[in-house]
C-alpha cells in the first residue's frame, strides 16, 4: 500500500513533466513553419482489484499526438497551388505589359508619326530634308519594334530560367520526401506517430504544391505517394522521379517540363518524356507555362501581325508610286516577311521615297498623299480578325494586354484570398497560440506541484510508520 | 476559433504591407497626375487615350498641310496681283500707242516698254514656291513651267508642266499649286461672229507688239490688243479671287483642326487624367487607414498572457 502512493506520485510527476516539456516544445516552435502543436495523451491506469473494489493506479502516458486535419491540409495545399500559379503568372504579366508602352513611347504612336511625316513630303515633294525625316522616323519605329521584340525574348528566357530553377527545387523536395517516407516507414513499428517528421513531410508537400500541384495517397506503411494533378507519379514510397526542363520540339525558344526515364543503353543520357500540360494543374510551373503558351504567345502574335501589317501596307503603297520617272518605289522595309526580329529599314536614299503618283512629274505628291491615307485604311489584321486601322489596332493591342493583366490580377487576388482562408483554418487547428500555452504552463506547473506534494505526503506517512516501529 | 499566434503576426504584417502598397499607388497617381499609368489600370481608357493621341498628332500634321497651302496661295494671290498690275500698265501703254499724233518711232518706244512687261510677266508666271516647285506649275514641274519656245518665229511662251493642280494632304481639297495652264495659257475671246479665239496672256502682248510695230493699222491693233488684254485681266482677276477664296477656306479649316485637336486633348485627359479632388481624399483615407493599422498593431502586440504571469 505504501509503495502505491509513491508510484502514483511519481507517475503524476512524470505526466506533469511530460506535459510541461510538450508545452515548452510548442512554445519553442511557435514560429516554425509547418509545425503542428502537440499534446500529451493521458489515460488512467487500470484499477487494482481488491476485496474492497478497484483502486485507481494513477495516470499513464499513452502517446504524444499532433493537432492536424487531413481535409484542411489537402484544401490548403490545393489553394496554395492555385495561388502560386496565379501569382507567378501575374508577376510575368506585369513585366509583359511594359513591352507595349502607352502613348508617345508606344509603337502605335511611332507608326502614326511615320505616316504623318509624309505631310511634309507631300507639301514639298522635292525637299530632301522632309524625305530624310521619313526615313529617320522609319528607323525609329523599327528600333522600337526591336526593343519590344527583345523584351518578349527576355521574358521568354526568364520563363525557361524560372522553370529550370523550379524543377530543380521540385527534384530536391521529392527526393527529400522519398527519404522521409523511408524514415517514417521504419518508425512504423514503434506504434507511435513521429510527429515532427510528419510535420516536416507535410511542410515539404506544401512547399512542393507552391511549385506544382500534387495529390498525396498514404500507404499502409505510413509513406505517402505523390501524383501530379494529371495522375503522373512523382514519389512512390522511398523513390522519387526526376523532372527536367527541355526545349519544345516545334519551337526551341519554349521550355517544357519533362520526366526523366532511364536509358538502358546509356545511363548517363536519360530519356526525357515531355509532360502534357494537362498533367500540370497548379503551382508556379503551371503559371509559367500558361504565361508562355497563352499570354506571351498572344502578345507575340499581336506584335507580329501589327508589324507585318503596317510594313506591308507602307511598302505596297511605296511600290505603287514612283521615285523617279518610270521607276517604281523600292521597299522601305526589309527583313523577309517583316518579322519583329528581322525587320530593318533598307531604303537609305531619301530620293528613293516614291512620293509621285504620275510618271510625268517628280514633283507630284499623289503617292505621298496616299501614304497619309493609310492612316485611315484598315491595314492591320490582328489574330485573323477583320482588319482595322493602325491606331485602332494598337489601341486594341493595348486593350487586350490591359485585360490580360487585369484578369490575371483578379484571379491572383481571389486565389490568394482562398489560400489565406484555408491557411487560417488549418493554422486554427494546428498552430500554436501563446496565450493558450501560457495558461497550460500554469496548469501543468500546478499539477507538477500537486504531484510533488503527493510524494512529500508519502514520505511523511512513511516516516510516521518508521517512528512507530522505533 | 483558436488563433495561431504566428499566423496572426503573419497576417498583420501582410495587411500592413498591403496598406503601404495601396498608399504608395495612391501617391504615384497623385504625383503623376494620371489615373491610367499602365493599360491594366483601365484598358478601355488606355485605348481611348491612345486614339485621342493619334488624333492630336494627326491634327498637327494636317495643320502643316494647311500652312503649306496657305503659303502657296498667298504667293499665288500676290503673284496674280503683280500680273494684274503689269497687264494694267500694258493696257495703258497700248491705249497711249493709240494716240493718232504718234509717229512710228514713238510707238516703237512704247512697244519696247511692252516687251519689258512681257519679260516680267514670264517671271511672275514662273513664281517659285520656295521649296523647289512653282506656284503656277500645275500638276508639278521641276523646271520653270513657262518658257520661250525659240524654235518658233517669233518665239512663243509654252507651258511645260502638266495641266491640273497639286493638292495638299488633307481630307478637304486644298491646293499646293494653281493650274498655270488654265490661268495663263487658255484664254478665250468671243469674236462676235460665232467663233472664239484662244490665246495666252503672253500671246496678247506678243500680238499687240507685233501689230503696233508693223504700223499698218495702229488703231485696229489698239482695239484688238485692248480687247484681248481685257480678257486676260478678267481671267487673272477670277484666278486671284479663287486664291483669295482658298485662303478664306484655309482659315476655316485651320480653326476646325484646332477645335478637333482640343477635343482630342479633352478626350485624352478625360480618359487618363486623375480627378484630383477625389484622389486627394482617397489618399487621405488610405493614410488614415495605414495609421490605424500601425496603431492597432502596436497595441495588440503588447497583449499576451505572459505579460501577467511573471
Amino acid at each position: 500500500m505504501g509503495s502505491g502512493i509513491y508510484s502514483l506520485g511519481t507517475g503524476a510527476m512524470n505526466a506533469a513533466r511530460a506535459m510541461l516539456d510538450t508545452t515548452a516544445h510548442n512554445i519553442s516552435n511557435v514560429n516554425t513553419p509547418g509545425y503542428s502543436r502537440q499534446r500529451v495523451e493521458l489515460a488512467t491506469e487500470d484499477g487494482l482489484y481488491t476485496g474492497a473494489g478497484f483502486f485507481g493506479r494513477g495516470v499513464r502516458l499513452t502517446t504524444v499526438s499532433r493537432a492536424t486535419n487531413e481535409a484542411l491540409s489537402k484544401e490548403a495545399n490545393l489553394n496554395t497551388a492555385a495561388s502560386a500559379s496565379d501569382a507567378t503568372r501575374l508577376s510575368k504579366l506585369e513585366q509583359l505589359e511594359k513591352a507595349l508602352p502607352l502613348g508617345e513611347a508606344g509603337l502605335g504612336y511611332s507608326a502614326t508619326q511615320l505616316l504623318n511625316t509624309f505631310v511634309d513630303v507631300s507639301n514639298q515633294p522635292l525637299d530632301m530634308s522632309a524625305r530624310q525625316v521619313v526615313l529617320a522616323r522609319a528607323q525609329e519605329w523599327v528600333s522600337r519594334v526591336h526593343t519590344a521584340d527583345q523584351q518578349l525574348n527576355q521574358l521568354q528566357n526568364g520563363v525557361v530560367t524560372d522553370l529550370t530553377l523550379n524543377v530543380e527545387q521540385i527534384n530536391s523536395l521529392t527526393s527529400n520526401i522519398a527519404g522521409i517516407n523511408q524514415s517514417i516507414a521504419a518508425l512504423k513499428g514503434s506504434g507511435h506517430a513521429p510527429n515532427d517528421l510528419l510535420d516536416r513531410r507535410d511542410k515539404m508537400i506544401s512547399d512542393l504544391n507552391k511549385l506544382v500541384q500534387v495529390n498525396a495517397v498514404e500507404a499502409d506503411d505510413g509513406s505517402l505517394s505523390l501524383f501530379m494533378g494529371g495522375g503522373q507519379l512523382l514519389v512512390l514510397s522511398n523513390t522519387a522521379q526526376t523532372l527536367s526542363v527541355v526545349r519544345d520540339l516545334n519551337n526551341s525558344a519554349l521550355g517544357r517540363v519533362a520526366l526523366q526515364t532511364p536509358n538502358p543503353a546509356d545511363p548517363s543520357q536519360p530519356f526525357n518524356r515531355i509532360l502534357d500540360s494537362s498533367q500540370i494543374t497548379g503551382g508556379a510551373i503551371q503559371g509559367l507555362l500558361s504565361f508562355q503558351d497563352m499570354d506571351l504567345a498572344a502578345t507575340r502574335q499581336d506584335l507580329q501581325d501589327f508589324v507585318s501589317g503596317f510594313a506591308t501596307a507602307v511598302d505596297t503603297q511605296q511600290s505603287a508610286g514612283l521615285s523617279a520617272p518610270g521607276v517604281a518605289g523600292a521597299p522601305i522595309f526589309g527583313g523577309g516577311p517583316y518579322t519583329p526580329t528581322d525587320i530593318t529599314v533598307t531604303l537609305t536614299d531619301p530620293a528613293g521615297l516614291a512620293a509621285s503618283g504620275t510618271p510625268f512629274s517628280a514633283s507630284d505628291n499623289a503617292n505621298a498623299r496616299a501614304m497619309l491615307d493609310l492612316r485611315d485604311d484598315a491595314i492591320i489584321s490582328l489574330n485573323n480578325l477583320p482588319p482595322s486601322t493602325l491606331t485602332d489596332a494598337y489601341s486594341q493591342m493595348i486593350g487586350n494586354m490591359g485585360v490580360l493583366v487585369q484578369t490575371g490580377r483578379t484571379a491572383a487576388s481571389i486565389s490568394s484570398t482562398l489560400e489565406t482562408n484555408s491557411a487560417q483554418m488549418l493554422s486554427a487547428e494546428s498552430g500554436v497560440n501563446l496565450d493558450e500555452e501560457a495558461s497550460r504552463l500554469i496548469q501543468f506547473q500546478q499539477s507538477y506541484q500537486a504531484a510533488a506534494k503527493v510524494l512529500q505526503v508519502a514520505q511523511t506517512v512513511f516516516d510516521t510508520l518508521l517512528n512507530i516501529s522505533r | 476559433m483558436r488563433l495561431s499566434t504566428a499566423f496572426r503576426y503573419e497576417q498583420s504584417i501582410s495587411n500592413l504591407q498591403q496598406r503601404q502598397q495601396e498608399l504608395s499607388t495612391a501617391q504615384m497617381q497623385l504625383t503623376s497626375g494620371k489615373r491610367v499609368n499602365a493599360a491594366s489600370d483601365d484598358p478601355t481608357a488606355a485605348a481611348r487615350a491612345e486614339r485621342a493621341l493619334a488624333s492630336m498628332a494627326r491634327s498637327d500634321a494636317d495643320l502643316r498641310a494647311v500652312q503649306a497651302s496657305r503659303n502657296a496661295m498667298t504667293l499665288a494671290e500676290s503673284g496674280l496681283g503683280n500680273a494684274i498690275d503689269l497687264m494694267q500698265t500694258a493696257r495703258e501703254t497700248v491705249v497711249a500707242a493709240g494716240n493718232g499724233a504718234y509717229s512710228q518711232n514713238e510707238r516703237n518706244a512704247l512697244t519696247a516698254k511692252l516687251r519689258e512687261i512681257r519679260k516680267q510677266m514670264v517671271s511672275v508666271a514662273n513664281l517659285p514656291d520656295g521649296g523647289g516647285g512653282y506656284v503656277f506649275g500645275g500638276k508639278g514641274s521641276t523646271s520653270a513651267p513657262f518658257s520661250d519656245d525659240t524654235t518658233l518665229t517669233p518665239p512663243e511662251v509654252v507651258f511645260n508642266g502638266s495641266p491640273g493642280q497639286v493638292l495638299a494632304a488633307s481630307t478637304e481639297e486644298i491646293n499646293l499649286t494653281m493650274n498655270g495652264e488654265a490661268i495663263w495659257m487658255n484664254i478665250t475671246r468671243d469674236l462676235g461672229n460665232g467663233t472664239t479665239e484662244t490665246f495666252s496672256a503672253f500671246d496678247a502682248l506678243d500680238s499687240a507688239i507685233a501689230d503696233l510695230e508693223s504700223g499698218s493699222n495702229p488703231s485696229g491693233a489698239v482695239t484688238t490688243g485692248l480687247a484681248r488684254m481685257d480678257r486676260v485681266l478678267g481671267q487673272f482677276q477670277t484666278a486671284r479671287s479663287q486664291a483669295g477664296e482658298m485662303l478664306n477656306r484655309l482659315d476655316g479649316i485651320e480653326s476646325r483642326l484646332a477645335d478637333g485637336k482640343l477635343a482630342a486633348q479633352n478626350e485624352k485627359s478625360n480618359a487618363e487624367d486623375l480627378d484630383m479632388v477625389r484622389a486627394i481624399s482617397e489618399f487621405q483615407n488610405k493614410q488614415t487607414g495605414y495609421e490605424a493599422a500601425l496603431q492597432s498593431y502596436a497595441s495588440i502586440q503588447k497583449m499576451s498572457l505572459f505579460q501577467y504571469i511573471s
